[in-house]
């Protein structure tokens, strides 16, 4: 692997970079765990998990309201609060359901529908989680993504499911817009029907076809999406997404998706 | 959730190691493929056993390219590969069988496909119709052009070419001691046709590979030995219907559907096993008297063989004389009368009869003398 990561060109390079930037950010996630466990300094807290904590913390409005979807004024307001029996009975759901359609394309020399990329379309359904603070998010979502070509009788379909998960950083707001910038992985399922139909000049009366077996790939990049606040409870999300399959050799890929969110 | 994004995390750098693209050929694909006559078609897996690269879709007999500049506006192409890309192929893999995740890379795999069985075909039945032996480095000279642009005529006002195959031949380096010839096996563009298009008909992909046969066997001998192949008209005519005649056959051959042809055109008239013969319109046409398309006498030519195959109940046997009537038509004595080649599809078939097997030739002449109609018989 080391001679392909040494070899590889530039889809190479920025592979690795998101890989490092992935790291970086699963070992910040472990420090923040670990000093909850040995609270050798006096705890920050900001999460909801710090129920052993003292009782006279700071807890922002923000994470009881998934600031993606919270007004400017309100996610940066402070509260005080005594118990956190209180806290508790404030809290309502900072968790997001949205769904995005739109196209997911991998580099193809042969075929592509515009900078190089031939699409898939389809959609994602996906959550927001709040991870640290009021501006780390994680991703779970769930996608599939079609494409039917075909020249006369004969056609192959492709499916591409995908399960991922991206963790963003939310840059800053202005007005109802929130910008954030990301590390998207996922994990691709891939497969394919192939078909021939009815031949005129054929004396077989039936249609062939058959689906190919499922092939995996993984794949990862850096993902940027805009939020759109409409109200309390809803918003409006467009995403852009480069990520390079973990391949040889490394394929770049392109998502161009957009949606809505709720809250749930 | 924590577990989950952990998992999520570990998962991902464990695939990372483990995922693998780049496939190495020899390679089991499946792929559409002729499953008896009258256009029948099954998907299965096919072996490409010369192939070395199936992305690239590359191997010992070629690769198979894209070209998005028009070969007409820039021939000069032709001459080193400069504009030519490699196909970009993506498939997934069980059992040791790969199928193809989209349609072009389908497509790809068909070309290859075809002319790997094309060649299989030939160098089954007679070494002399091995390409690999007689081609010196087959693989780097060779390429399957996917969806070619080019036009016939006049560039920006004639229409660029759809709905075809072609085999080209592209002698370079002339005059500088290292002249050789490049192959191209073109498929163009589908437009018309609505049932298999040309590339993945591998009937008429081996015509076309058929077509490279003959150019090895009998035209650049022909042309080198200056037997003035292409002088006159009812030679030249002659010569060019009976290399369509002998693409059909092939094709015919290496499908096992004589009506292969009526798979891509249904309505056309280049079914095998419709008996056919050289009526008087045909020989003016092949003598140059009236309008002339090779492909019409090619099918009369190819028919009468078909005819011969199914009377002797072995069509391999007719493949494997049709090849050594390719090797010998330059010397054969009916044709040759000294200096430049003369000669009419009477003369083709004395020529083919004398390279028959001994027990088919006496069938072979009875129906070459039912069938050549006013060229008289031999």
């Amino acid at each position: 692997m080391l001679g392909w990561v040494v070899t590889g060109g530039f889809e190479m390079k920025v592979l690795l970079v998101s890989m490092m930037l992935l790291l970086f950010s699963a070992s910040g996630f472990a420090r923040s765990s670990s000093a909850k466990k040995i609270p050798l300094l006096p705890p920050k807290a900001k999460t909801y998990e710090s129920r052993r904590y003292s009782a006279r913390q700071v807890y922002r409005v923000s994470r009881k309201e998934n600031p993606l979807l919270a007004s400017q004024s309100q996610s940066s307001r402070e509260i005080n609060v005594k118990r956190f029996r209180t806290v508790r009975r404030q809290y309502s759901s900072p968790n997001l359901l949205g769904f995005e359609v739109g196209g997911v394309g991998r580099r193809n020399t042969t075929n592509s529908d515009a900078l190089g990329v031939r699409f898939l379309y389809g959609g994602r359904v996906f959550l927001v989680l709040p991870l640290l603070g009021d501006r780390w998010f994680i991703k779970p979502s769930l996608g599939l993504f079609t494409r039917s070509e075909g020249i006369g009788t004969p056609s192959v379909t492709e499916y591409q499911g995908e399960v991922g998960a991206s963790i963003e950083y939310r840059l800053g707001r202005a007005g109802n817009f929130t910008f954030l910038l990301g590390l998207a992985q996922r994990l691709e399922l891939n497969m394919s029907r192939t078909s021939v139909g009815l031949v005129e000049a054929s004396t077989a009366n039936t249609a062939v076809s058959q689906t190919s077996p499922i092939g995996l790939r993984y794949r990862l990049g850096p993902t940027a999406s805009t939020n759109i606040r409409a109200s309390k409870t809803l918003g409006f999300v467009l995403n852009l997404e480069t990520s390079f399959s973990f391949t040889n050799p490394v394929r770049p890929y392109l998502g161009v998706t957009g949606g809505m969110i709720f809250k749930l | 959730m924590r577990i989950l994004k952990d998992l999520i995390l570990v998962g991902g750098l464990l695939l990372a190691t483990a995922c693998t693209d780049k496939i190495t050929g020899p390679a089991n694909v499946n792929l559409i493929q002729p499953a008896g006559p009258n256009c029948q078609y099954r998907i299965a897996p096919a072996n490409l056993a010369t192939l070395s690269d199936l992305n690239s879709m590359s191997g010992a007999l070629g690769s198979v390219v894209t070209s998005r500049e028009n070969l007409g506006t820039r021939p000069e192409i032709l001459n080193d590969f400069s504009g030519l890309t490699a196909v970009d192929s993506q498939f997934s893999e069980s059992g040791g069988v790969y199928s193809a995740l989209d349609f072009q890379s389908l497509y790809a795999a068909s070309l290859y496909y075809a002319i790997e069985l094309g060649h299989k075909t030939f160098s089954s039945l007679d070494s002399l119709g091995d390409m690999t032996t007689r081609i010196p480095e087959m693989g780097s000279r060779t390429r399957i052009i996917h969806e070619a642009r080019r036009t016939f005529g006049e560039v920006g006002v004639d229409d660029e070419i759809t709905d075809n195959a072609e085999y080209l031949s592209h002698r370079v380096g002339e005059g500088t001691g290292s002249a050789q010839v490049l192959n191209y096996l073109i498929s163009f563009p589908t437009e018309d046709v609505k049932d298999i298009p040309l590339g993945l008909n591998s009937g008429i992909m081996v015509h076309e590979y058929s077509h490279m046969v003959m150019n090895h066997l009998f035209w650049v001998p022909g042309i080198d030995q200056n037997k003035g192949v292409d002088s006159s008209k009812p030679t030249s005519n002659t010569l060019r219907s009976l290399d369509e005649g002998l693409a059909d056959y092939f094709g015919y051959l290496a499908t096992g559907d004589p009506s292969f042809f009526l798979c891509s055109f249904p309505n056309s008239n280049r079914d095998l096993s419709k008996a056919k013969e050289f009526t008087s319109t045909a020989v003016s046409s092949i003598a140059g008297d009236t309008f002339f398309s090779p492909h019409e006498g090619g099918a009369i030519f190819a028919a009468i063989n078909y005819e011969i195959a199914t009377a002797i109940g072995n069509p391999t046997a007719v493949g494997k004389s049709l090849i050594q009537l390719m090797a010998t038509l330059l010397t054969c004595s009916d044709t040759n009368s000294g200096g430049d080649l003369s000669l009419n599809f009477r003369d083709v078939a004395a020529c083919h009869v004398k390279v028959m097997d001994a027990q088919h030739q006496a069938r072979a002449r009875e129906i070459y003398n039912a069938r050549l109609g006013s060229y008289g018989g031999i």
